[in-house]
């Protein structure tokens, strides 16, 4: 079906090929356009799913800013049991490896989900969304080392799933994050979640969001979720998913030259929702017209 | 459906409003009173988003959409400087649209300016079933009571005002003396709606409100676009705009 083979390994789970939606920017994929069928992706990422049940954030949960928007929605969530017992079936239904992205309040809690997620076939992998601006105080646990540390141990511990260790670009130097979770037991690493960021409205003087804060992302974010990329290539073995501001396939080429496996799309989705197929097409138009048979020939090939 | 569609004209008004129409096709013909749609109309990053706006009217028959928009930002401003021929990314028909009750006779819309665009659609859909309509329509100023015109043409009875003293709901009030109506509609100003509440307690009228929010995807992933609603045991949720409305019952938003 594809001119090129464009098939990547996430752990022990293959990928078709390397799109698939950026957790949150899908729910857990029912609200989409219906506008493909979602075999058509590498994978389905669905909305975290906390470990308790949560309402999310009080609005406003998002601003438009210049080439991208802010979100502080806060992971509303019914939990992970009622995840398990009501939606997890639908999702093995898609013909698609389904990814979970689980977090929590507490380092028990991501060790708690990742465990009653253990055993069940339906799961592809499980992300661990160490990144969320938008829940409890703003404590984002891949900005501790050792908190990301015990996460990442503590799910490894528990699960024969691959796992992906979804890192926060709101640190000082994300190879540190990295090589954590791979030292960790991590099977990938995501780069990144949203940046920390504002707006205020000038006639009002007071912030836009509800959350006051919230995390920015877009095509604004793509220039420096690509120089982590590139870092982060260089510290870690483990393979990469490069999230952020990705709106068409030379974007996502762009990333899996500065070192990605595979990509993410996140809000691009609510702009044009035929993005994600667009990417994988193009993606696989562009190694044939180099004259590539495989993605890994142009992997990491940015670097000098 | 997600498709190009062609603009046939957009009439820039004088008073910083406009009506565009756009050849829909599929999206015009699968279209319901009360239903919205996400429009692009720019090539590139900024704006980002696609803007919502509710459907003014639609010929299902020939697949026209009609869009009744005020400028307020960059992507109303993009909207307002189209011409005919040019296109736009239109996503939709979006979100749950105006209940007609099956048996009514005669229902009343209330709307406040361009607020009140998705009751131009329904009156002429509740005409086309042979409903009695009643259009009250109230704004600031003269020019700003849009489609007075139309609902008039479509054999609605229209009571207009722009007296900021007198509530429209007024004259609605006056007609309930001697009249039944099925159901009242409305748009999302907190004073029509907690007045469209008040009178429904003692009517017993359906009522519905049509809110808007501004949104990213329109159609429920996002979680952004959020209105605090009331469950039926009277403890409060949050419902999406895109997704569970944006009509909602009027108990669910005014206790």
């Amino acid at each position: 079906m594809y001119k090129t083979d464009i098939h990547v390994n996430i752990g022990s789970l293959t990928l078709k090929n390397p799109v698939m939606p950026a957790s949150g920017a899908y729910g857990y994929y029912e609200d989409n356009a219906n506008v493909f069928t979602m075999d058509k992706l590498g994978a389905i990422v669905v909305k975290s799913v906390h470990r308790e049940k949560r309402e999310g954030n009080p609005g406003p949960r998002i601003v438009e800013v210049e080439a991208g928007m802010i979100n502080s929605v806060g992971i509303p969530s019914g939990g992970i049991e009622k995840f398990i017992d009501s939606e997890l079936d639908a999702l093995a239904k898609l013909n698609t490896p389904v990814i979970i992205s689980i977090s929590g309040g507490c380092p028990e809690d991501f060790i708690e989900s990742a465990k009653m997620l253990d055993g069940i076939d339906k799961v592809g992998a499980i992300e661990i969304n160490l990144s969320c601006p938008n829940v409890g105080s703003g404590l984002q646990f891949a900005s501790d080392e050792v908190l990301l540390g015990r996460v990442v141990q503590g799910v490894r511990s528990v699960t024969k799933h691959p796992i992906i260790s979804k890192l926060s670009p709101n640190v000082t130097d994300i190879r540190k994050t990295a090589s954590i979770s791979e030292d960790c037991g991590a099977d990938a690493v995501t780069i990144a979640n949203t940046f920390i960021s504002m707006k205020i409205d000038i006639d009002k003087q007071k912030p836009v969001l509800g959350n006051i804060m919230g995390g920015l992302s877009g095509p604004a974010i793509k220039p420096i979720n690509m120089r982590m990329v590139y870092q982060v290539w260089e510290a870690v073995k483990i393979p990469i998913i490069a999230c952020g501001g990705i709106t068409c396939w030379q974007d996502a080429i762009e990333y899996i030259l500065a070192g990605a496996s595979a990509v993410q799309v996140g809000c691009a989705n609510f702009v044009n929702p035929l993005t994600m197929v667009e990417v994988v097409e193009g993606i696989d138009n562009y190694l044939h017209e180099k004259g590539c048979r495989s993605i890994d020939e142009i992997r990491g090939a940015a670097h000098l | 459906m997600y498709t190009k569609c062609t603009v046939k004209e957009n009439k820039l008004f004088s008073n910083g409003f406009g009506r565009i129409m756009f050849d829909a096709g599929e999206i015009a013909k699968a279209s319901t009173p009360g239903q919205f749609v996400m429009v692009k109309c720019w090539q590139g990053n900024v704006p980002f988003l696609p803007r919502p706006f509710s459907i003014n009217n639609a010929d299902r028959q020939n697949g026209s959409l009609e869009i009744l928009y005020k400028i307020v930002g960059k992507g109303s401003k993009l909207l307002s400087e189209l011409s005919t021929g040019d296109s736009a990314m239109i996503h939709g028909p979006l979100g749950n649209g105006f209940v007609i009750p099956e048996d009514a006779g005669r229902i009343a819309v209330v709307g406040r300016g361009v607020g009140a665009a998705p009751m131009l659609y329904l009156a002429a859909e509740a005409i086309r079933k042979s409903v009695e309509v009643y259009a009250f329509l109230s704004a600031s100023r003269e020019d700003l009571i849009f489609d007075k015109d139309k609902y008039t043409k479509l054999g609605a009875k229209v009571f207009s005002t722009c007296d900021n003293n007198v509530l429209v709901t007024d004259y609605l009030v006056e007609q309930l003396q001697d009249k039944k109506f099925d159901a009242v509609y409305t748009c999302g100003s907190k004073r029509l709606m907690r007045e469209i509440k008040r009178l429904k307690d003692i009517h017993g009228f359906d009522a519905y409100v049509s809110l808007e929010e501004h949104m990213a995807c329109g159609i429920g992933a996002c979680k952004g676009c959020i209105c605090t609603t009331y469950k039926d045991d009277g403890s409060t949720q949050y419902e999406r705009v895109c997704k569970e409305g944006p009509v909602f019952p009027v108990e669910r938003l005014v206790k």
